[in-house]
């Protein structure tokens, strides 16, 4: 009730500062007010100085939620609230929809609210809110919700087969796929890899069993030699669609897309041209409801979002959890029966 | 790319784009130079030195929600219907989408899917019925195609209305793609994409839509539900998304019906008027004339300003080129011509190019 409250009220007081005639039942106009009054729900996040994605606020103390794949690389992690620069705690992540849960300390945050119920239909406006005042983005519901399916991680490398040689020498890599994982971390033909992950590879089954063994949206470690010398590199893997006849032709007409774009219990689909880095954002319907979270860039004309039910309750229970936990760690620092306090009365 | 005929298939338009660039010698109708800036995108995209921001200039910031819900609601009003013509067309060398377009089953889509007149093709309706149909004529120089449903014989077939008024798709108006990008995906189904007008030339019409590989041949609609264009092919950014207009359709349609393979501008060699000009605050300026051509015989003068040509206003050089081009010769061409601030029209016959 509060949280409905708060899309509209911005405006409300606006009008009555101002001393206007509006009824109290004004809405947005246009979609930049719209989008106004959403922008302090979306919140950029840096990683290493870099925007890598955006969280919305789901709850006044400061909860947040965003892609989690687009946190793989390593990095430290600042959040951008209003003019600070607060580095979040990383409280949780739900694997299944590709979320992280973070926070920041917080009282009267704005936040989106949460609907369940809410319903996109094809052919429906979506507003997906841009962080601070920026643009927001407009497209509409465009095929049906749906469940995607999972897939198999892809490097996007040909190896040399391994022969009889002497196995621990590494693995060659004889080709590098044209926008892979492989060259978007500037692997080359011709290096040797030496290990994955901090496990050595001697062969290319090895290669295999570990690209396998991860999902698309995981950052691989990779440790290669190239003209004699040891280099790290950090490969954020994507689904075997890459790897497909033709595409790097279309690839390039999607222009940049998301790491994990498969295995979803349930997705919108809408045909907002968004950057991945945008992916973690509220969407907005065109009366303010939240209706979902933007996850994926897909294709020159995809983009999926997370309808509110694939999360809500799991998101819920994450964040009483945390503050319950929280009041206990607080309350027992501050108080004497707390564990400092007890020490002194056991025996 | 040595034969570019056999490799260009529905699911892969930027062939498309190639072979469009390398049929367009001299006097071809496709804006070359804009082709070739898209491609110069494409590549930029593929060395990783740039990407356009994707926040499209059409959906502007000041759009009103009352009139985004209009357009909401007439979409969805007409979506079902759309949607019910609309079809996946499995051809030999690929997959595309069409939209039928009278009860007998007459489906319009792009050359490039149709091919060769004579073929079998699959079809299958959105609520999964298939049905076999035969390609029809072809326009080469629009990509305009035409297929007819032959079994299940004597139904009666789900089909929209095309747009036969061009005003209806001034530049700006909304409008909406149906296809199948990427090939039929049951679990998806069809997608459908909601954008605006850019650009509208003669033969094509360019939509903010955002079309891929498999769309091929899909219809482009008007808020009204009648079908304004073919989906044809795209560039390296967002709102390159081009489609076939109404007009090659309308203006070949018993031909297209008969089977046949249309080429009446031959390779592009349009008609010749004979001016050297560049673009104009009011239209085009002629800068020069070729001695004893058609314009320099009906007595266009260096300075002249060309305004309009056949009532259409001239945007730029490149509108003025185009239309000119799709004009064989012998055929008449009006135009506004402004001389000392007086306008004066013409009716001119293009000549032969020398």
């Amino acid at each position: 009730m509060r949280m409905i409250l708060s899309l509209k009220l911005p405006f409300l007081a606006l009008f009555v500062v101002l001393g206007t005639t509006r009824a109290a039942s004004d809405l947005p106009e246009n979609l930049q007010e719209l989008s106004k009054s959403g922008s302090s729900r979306v919140l950029e996040i840096f990683v290493d100085k870099n925007v890598r994605s955006v969280a919305t606020v789901i709850s006044q103390d400061g909860y947040l939620v965003t892609k989690g794949s687009n946190l793989e690389q390593d990095g430290a992690l600042v959040v951008s609230v209003g003019d600070r620069h607060i580095q979040p705690r990383v409280v949780d992540v739900l694997p299944e929809v590709d979320l992280v849960v973070l926070k920041v300390p917080g009282k009267d945050l704005d936040h989106v609210v949460w609907d369940a119920d809410s319903k996109a239909a094809m052919g429906d406006w979506l507003v997906s809110v841009g962080a601070r005042s920026r643009e927001a983005s407009l497209g509409v519901v465009s095929a049906k919700t749906r469940k995607i399916k999972a897939m198999r991680a892809a490097l996007g490398i040909q190896m040399q087969p391994s022969e009889t040689e002497v196995a621990s020498e590494g693995v060659t890599i004889v080709r590098v796929v044209p926008l892979s994982p492989a060259q978007r971390c500037d692997l080359r033909e011709g290096d040797v890899i030496k290990e994955m992950d901090e496990k050595e590879v001697t062969n290319p089954a090895d290669v295999r069993a570990i690209v396998a063994l991860s999902s698309p949206g995981k950052a691989l470690q990779i440790r290669i030699e190239r003209n004699g010398r040891r280099i790290a590199k950090e490969a954020l893997l994507e689904d075997e669609t890459i790897l497909e006849f033709a595409s790097d032709r279309s690839r390039l007409l999607n222009g940049r897309t998301s790491t994990r774009r498969v295995d979803f219990p349930e997705v919108i689909q809408h045909d907002t041209p968004l950057d991945p880095k945008l992916m973690g954002g509220a969407l907005l319907d065109l009366d303010g409801n939240f209706v979902g979270i933007n996850i994926a860039r897909v294709n020159r004309f995809t983009t999926y979002a997370l309808p509110v039910r694939t999360f809500s309750k799991a998101l819920k229970a994450i964040v009483n959890q945390d503050r319950s936990k929280s009041r206990t760690r607080r309350a027992s620092l501050l108080s004497p029966a707390g564990p400092l306090g007890s020490a002194k009365t056991q025996p | 790319m040595r034969n570019p005929q056999r490799r260009i298939v529905g699911k892969d338009l930027l062939l498309v784009l190639i072979y469009l660039l390398k049929q367009g010698g001299e006097g071809d109708t496709f804006p070359i130079d804009m082709l070739r800036s898209s491609l110069t995108r494409t590549f930029a995209v593929a060395l990783g030195l740039s990407l356009a921001s994707p926040v499209l200039a059409d959906r502007i910031q000041d759009e009103s929600l009352e009139d985004l819900r209009r357009v909401q609601k007439t979409v969805q009003s007409k979506l079902e219907k759309s949607m019910a013509a609309t079809v996946a067309i499995v051809a030999p060398k690929g997959m595309g989408t069409g939209v039928v377009v009278d009860e007998n089953g007459l489906i319009l889509t792009a050359g490039h899917v149709s091919m060769a007149p004579g073929q079998p093709v699959d079809i299958i309706f959105n609520d999964g019925r298939k049905a076999k149909a035969i390609t029809l004529g072809r326009h080469q120089l629009s990509d305009a195609g035409m297929m007819r449903i032959t079994k299940p014989a004597d139904e009666e077939w789900d089909y929209v209305e095309i747009e036969n008024e061009e005003a209806i798709s001034e530049s700006g108006e909304w409008c909406y793609a149906l296809g199948h990008p990427g090939g039929r995906d049951e679990a998806r189904g069809m997608v459908l994409r909601v954008g605006r007008v850019l650009e509208k030339r003669r033969y094509k019409v360019k939509s903010s839509c955002e079309l891929m590989g498999g769309d091929s041949g899909g219809p482009l609609f008007g808020l009204n539900g009648k079908v304004i264009g073919i989906h044809s092919f795209i560039g390296g950014k967002f709102t390159d998304n081009y489609h076939v207009s109404m007009a090659p359709f309308l203006a070949h349609w018993d031909a297209m019906v008969d089977g046949d393979v249309i080429t009446t501008v031959g390779r592009g060699r349009g008609g010749f008027l004979g001016v050297g000009s560049s673009n104009h605050p009011d239209g085009v300026i002629i800068k020069q004339l070729v001695k004893g051509a058609a314009a320099a015989k009906a007595g266009l003068e260096v300075g002249d300003i060309i305004s309009a040509i056949d009532g259409t206003p001239i945007a730029s050089y490149l509108v003025f080129n185009d239309h000119l081009k799709l004009k064989a010769p012998g055929e008449k061409i009006d135009l506004n011509i402004i001389r000392d601030d007086e306008l004066i029209e013409m009716t001119i016959e293009l000549g032969e190019r020398p």
